[in-house]
């Protein structure tokens, strides 16, 4: 199981709240990125928290900046839809970009991509609220908007397209740190075969032997623990280690 | 001889990364599609992400096909990395069975025809190491490699049908078997991407620019 570092970014700073919500100031992108690259991360997320709603993403300078020093791969989210705003974050040093709300307005802008890019780097990246303990609700704009669309069915319809990964965040269960929505994942790896990157709620180490036993999820996203130094890259994947033995 | 170190554009794939790595371990280096540049260059990197019939597709655009052979028999080193790695053999049934540059005899096909019984979810994403087998001990840019080392793999599709001859280290997903890093005399390549791996996927580069 991989351990990806996410980094969600408000302007020029890493943001962290609760549900999405209160969002406060945790540091520099960069800073972060290069700590987190240090401390072993497998991967990066950079996320444009405000970019769907703005209509743009700003990203670029900062992944031109990171891919100096870390070499390590980075998914960009937030605020992707068009090739041309694809193709500026991909030049600039971003292998993998992560889309959702334009597929809610364009169906085919993830395949577009796809064709250009490969599978391998385009992720289908979907916001999910709990409604009930079977079913979510897709949400856009960072966590901001409904969309009336039932998660596990948007995961069926958007299977022909042949994304690379499911980057599936739990809404609920975002800065929280009380374990992931173990049922979200236990639900979407059943319709899925695609690899799956779980994010949202990690705050015990615990927790991803919890995950494991629901789901076989293929990475795990954490923010929170990491910007507050509850925990550190390395014993986490230490953790990981231990329990696959 | 000095060195001239050379990525070839041919407009796919995240050169950025590659670019990065070989500055940041103090080399200069060349970024460009030009046959001229090419065939003075005494190290050449392919790179490349995307589907193997829109590479092919590309490098033919920039007449590459040439120069690279003109670029192995003047004994010039060459590294592919991942897809680029791919084209180097004679073809791939990614999409459609499309041929290769052919520097190196083999055949790319996808991973679950490795084994009937593979069910697992591809592409291959994630840190593997490569295992040491008795072949790679004359790989040379897997000195000072350890067996614990990770990589950082995407693929769906990988090497099979080579030449005996080839110095192969392998790389285990699920209960599959795949060549990782391969070499065959100045001609080397890695199914992982070293400008992602980490330190340890630096020396791997550091090792390739020191040959």
């Amino acid at each position: 199981m991989r351990v990806i570092a996410r980094l969600d970014i408000k302007n020029e700073n890493v943001i962290k709240g609760i549900n999405f919500e209160g969002l406060r100031v945790v540091g520099n992108p960069n800073k972060l990125a290069k700590k987190y690259y240090l401390d072993g991360a497998d991967e990066l997320i950079y996320s444009d928290c405000v970019a769907s709603l703005y209509g743009r993403n700003n990203l670029a300078s900062f992944v031109k900046d990171a891919v100096k020093d870390i070499f390590i791969p980075i998914t960009v989210a937030g605020g992707i839809r068009s090739e041309k705003d694809a193709d500026l974050l991909m030049n600039n040093g971003s292998d993998k970009l992560a889309i959702n709300t334009e597929l809610f307005k364009n169906e085919i802008a993830g395949s577009t991509l796809i064709k250009k890019y490969g599978s391998q780097s385009i992720l289908l990246s979907i916001q999910a609220k709990k409604i009930s303990k079977t079913s979510w609700e897709a949400y856009i704009n960072f966590g901001r908007d409904k969309t009336n669309i039932d998660v596990m069915e948007w995961i069926k319809k958007m299977r022909e397209y042949n994304f690379g990964e499911l980057l599936l965040t739990s809404i609920d269960a975002d800065g929280v740190s009380g374990g992931f929505d173990v049922e979200l994942y236990e639900q979407a790896s059943k319709i899925t075969d695609i690899p799956i990157i779980a994010c949202g709620g990690f705050g015990k180490l615990n927790h991803i032997q919890e995950l494991k036993k629901y789901a076989e999820i293929e990475a795990i996203s954490i923010s929170k623990a990491l910007h507050y130094e509850k925990f550190n890259i390395r014993e986490i994947k230490e953790f990981i280690k231990k329990i696959n033995e | 001889m000095n060195k001239k170190i050379l990525i070839i554009d041919y407009g796919l794939g995240n050169i950025l990364s590659i670019k990065n790595a070989v500055s940041y371990l103090g080399y200069d280096v060349i970024v460009t599609n030009k046959i001229k540049e090419i065939k003075s260059a005494s190290h050449i990197i392919l790179p490349g992400v995307g589907a193997f019939p829109t590479a092919m597709k590309k490098l033919k655009e920039i007449n590459l096909m040439e120069s690279m052979y003109e670029a192995k028999e003047r004994n010039a080193f060459i590294l592919g990395i991942c897809l680029g790695m791919q084209l180097l053999f004679t073809n791939s049934e990614e999409f459609e069975l499309t041929n290769g540059i052919n520097l190196i005899k083999g055949n790319i096909v996808k991973l679950d025809k490795f084994d009937s019984s593979f069910k697992s979810k591809l592409p291959n994403i994630g840190w593997r190491s490569c295992k040491t087998v008795l072949s790679n001990k004359n790989i040379k840019i897997l000195k000072d490699i350890s067996p614990s080392d990770k990589f950082y793999f995407v693929h769906s599709y990988g090497l099979a049908n080579y030449e005996k001859k080839l110095n192969v280290s392998k790389s285990i997903y699920k209960n599959i078997e795949f060549p990782a890093v391969i070499n065959f005399e100045n001609i080397y390549g890695c199914q992982f991407h070293p400008e992602k791996s980490g330190p340890q996927g630096l020396k791997i580069i550091k090792n390739f620019l020191q040959l």
